[in-house]
């Protein structure tokens, strides 16, 4: 996969452990091209190279402020003499603190390194552009505001969600037969959510994702934008090219405090009471009923420790909420879980695989173990303080729905929906259920919107681009457990 | 010895008053893990702080009265009852010493469950209030000695009263004023080489006032 990639990357830092593994090589780059935009998501390019077979974990240390953070763990397995790379997307929130990288195998470390951005890598604005030829990023840089980064097609990541960092991704050139699939979905992907390409005038296609691209600057396709450019042009302004606000900032909101399950509490403690005195009773009237005083003590104390587990779990990350997007037959899922912790200590959460994943608030550690199946988080948490828990996954998505331009009717491919609205134009319609296939949509049906409806609520303060959305397309809103789906339709 | 120790379990786990002050004591224990239910109001969890202090001063207090005689448990014999006894000194007060040391692990089994629970609330295992309550129980047994003691030395029933709360509001509150290095070995996170010492400190001023009530046995059996 990563071939070819480079083994002197900026900035790299080599350090080698005795034992099985003692010339095992670890080597990291962070960011595009080591260059960051604190406050968003970055690219982690990790390059293992190992002479002899090694499993274990990649881990990954990040800060975000003060005495918390964030651990990244990934499985790994190496055949002997192989180099292998793998791509993570991670929070840069501090760039002040080096991200720590190691892999860990049998319990300890096995090499470790630091990489520390210099400040001078530190911006405002970043613009990728990529040109194997070397030409340079023409006018788009900006000093103080924007930095233009050459890269190849090599350094290009495999998850949309990597690419939010961006303002822009401008392509002189692209030979499509050094990009792998992923590297092609994560970019139409991010385009279709919301990205914006800066095409080179001179730019001639080389694959299917080349004509796509020439395509969209036509007929705009989704939610971001595909433009023209020309290097000797300065930036074309924000009218034209307007970036995505993805700031991961800490926003504070009102967390209640959580409700602990007291009268469950209270049955769990009177059934104790109870047992413990029958226990006692028992030790006045039988000569041998003091044997039984252990047993019972040893039952009570296994089921309060359990009723304890039951308990902080109800009040644990309670309030979980997501907004999936579907654009195109991708979808991009916001999620949010937040809580105001009652006892501090450790919590857990399981999360979709694939998730890239945030901690926000009073927390000290927090560990995301990253498997196929699932994405297991682990938290050390500060008792009274708000946690958030953020985590954003990009997936093809099967459904798909066209509104016909005149309103008369909906056609819903690919799956169903429960509870739903169409909302266009300021108004919206509702439905109890949709099926597959085509719905007539009563003229007389047809109500103004209504904003304060919960998916509508959550979509604004999750879905960054939320207003393109409900401005410009007609849009599915449906209810989906404790989250909202939003199918952003065609039109024909 | 064991005559003695019998005689007086008996006396506190078989008769209707001892049955309903550990019904009493068990009761007590439930509503502090209720109590201990409310989310913690900063960052130390309080809680768990309380519920220890309350827990040491709880089963001192326990101790040295049901001892003493501060809670008459009918059949319980004090040592001047003893001392009129055949059994020697030594053994009457050794067999007071096991019949306290398994009072005041019944009274801190019996606090294991709802600390437990707090201690899971707090993502702590159930070990973390185990070891709590070890902490907590040499200083039982340590003043379930002095009560045994002062119920010997201390003939005046108004005297011996004054003493025995003089003796565990002063030791208690002199803990207290202590702060952290006492308070702290009785936490459940405490660490474990400042739990040992305390365990250790209290066992070895258990003994000795238990070496005392020998020595009282035979002061009394000598007469005035």
């Amino acid at each position: 996969m990563l071939g070819g990639a480079p083994l002197l990357l900026l900035p790299v830092v080599f350090l080698c452990a005795p034992g099985y593994a003692a010339s095992a090589e670890l080597q990291a780059r962070v960011g595009w091209e080591g260059w960051v935009r604190p406050g968003f998501w970055h690219p982690v390019l990790v390059l293992l190279r190992s002479p002899a077979p090694l499993e274990g974990w990649v881990v990954v240390e990040v800060s975000a402020g003060p005495g918390s953070l964030l651990r990244y763990r990934r499985a790994v397995h190496l055949p002997g003499n192989s180099l292998r790379g793998f791509w993570m997307t991670l929070p840069i929130l501090d760039p002040r603190s080096p991200v720590g990288i190691s892999l860990e195998a049998d319990g300890r470390t096995v090499v470790r390194t630091a990489v520390r951005v210099p400040h001078q890598r530190m911006v405002q604005g970043l613009v990728a552009v990529v040109d194997r030829e070397g030409r340079g990023p023409g006018l788009l840089a900006d000093p103080g505001r924007r930095t233009a980064v050459v890269v190849e097609e090599r350094d290009l990541p495999e998850d949309p969600l990597a690419y939010t960092s961006l303002d822009a991704l401008a392509i002189r050139t692209l030979e499509e037969r050094d990009l792998n699939q992923r590297q092609r979905d994560a970019l139409r992907a991010w385009v279709l959510h919301g990205g914006r390409v800066l095409l080179d005038r001179a730019f001639r296609p080389s694959g299917p994702l080349g004509i796509w691209l020439r395509t969209a600057v036509r007929s705009p396709v989704g939610l971001g934008g595909v433009h023209l450019w020309d290097p000797a042009d300065p930036w074309p302004g924000e009218g034209k090219v307007r970036p995505l606000r993805r700031f991961l900032e800490w926003t504070p909101e009102k967390v209640a405090r959580p409700r602990p399950p007291f009268g469950l509490v209270a049955w769990g403690l009177v059934g104790t009471w109870l047992a413990l005195f029958l226990a006692l009773r028992a030790v006045a009237r039988h000569p041998w009923g003091w044997v039984g005083l252990p047993v019972a003590v040893g039952i009570a104390t296994a089921g309060l420790t359990l009723l304890a587990a039951e308990v902080r779990r109800q009040v644990t990350l309670p309030d979980r909420r997501w907004v999936t997007v579907v654009v195109g037959g991708v979808s991009w899922t916001y999620g949010v879980a937040s809580h105001r912790s009652a006892y501090g200590g450790s919590a857990s959460a399981v999360l979709p695989p694939r998730s890239s994943v945030l901690f926000q608030g009073a927390f000290r550690e927090a560990e995301v173990w990253e498997g196929a199946e699932e994405i297991r988080v682990r938290v050390h948490q500060q008792p009274t303080q708000p946690l958030f828990l953020r985590w954003e996954r990009v997936s093809e998505e099967g459904l798909s729905a066209e509104v016909d331009r005149q309103g008369r009717w909906l056609e819903l491919r690919g799956g169903h929906l429960g509870r739903s609205w169409l909302v266009w134009n300021g108004r919206e319609i509702g439905f109890s259920g949709l099926r597959e296939g085509r719905t007539p949509l009563d003229p007389a049906a047809w109500r103004p919107l209504e904003g304060t409806r919960p998916g509508i609520q959550e979509g604004r303060r999750m879905v960054p681009a939320w207003d393109a959305i409900m401005s410009s397309y007609p849009v599915l809103l449906g209810e989906s457990g404790s989250g909202w789906v939003v199918l952003v339709a065609g039109l024909r | 010895m064991m005559a003695v120790a019998r005689g007086d379990l008996r006396a506190r786990l078989t008769t209707a008053k001892g049955v309903g002050v550990l019904a009493v004591w068990l009761a007590a224990l439930q509503l502090l893990a209720l109590f201990g239910t409310a989310p913690d109001g900063s960052a130390d969890q309080p809680a768990l702080g309380v519920a220890s202090w309350v827990l040491l001063a709880a089963v001192s207090l326990l101790c040295v009265a049901v001892t003493s005689g501060e809670v008459a448990i009918p059949g319980e014999k004090g040592l001047p009852d003893l001392a009129t006894a055949f059994f020697p000194a030594r053994d009457i007060a050794w067999g007071k010493a096991l019949a306290g040391f398994l009072y005041s692990l019944l009274l801190c089994l019996l606090a294991l469950p709802p600390l437990a629970f707090l201690a899971g609330l707090r993502a702590l295992p159930w070990t973390a209030a185990a070891a709590q309550v070890t902490a907590v129980l040499p200083v039982g047994w340590a003043f379930a000695g002095v009560g045994t003691w002062l119920g010997g030395v201390v003939e005046n029933d108004l005297l011996r009263s004054l003493a025995v709360w003089a003796v565990v509001g002063g030791v208690l509150g002199a803990l207290f004023l202590w702060g952290d290095p006492s308070l702290q070995a009785v936490h459940p996170s405490a660490p474990g080489l400042i739990r040992f010492f305390w365990v250790g400190g209290w066992t070895v001023v258990g003994a000795g006032v238990f070496w005392l009530c020998a020595r009282q046995v035979e002061r009394l059996r000598r007469g005035p």
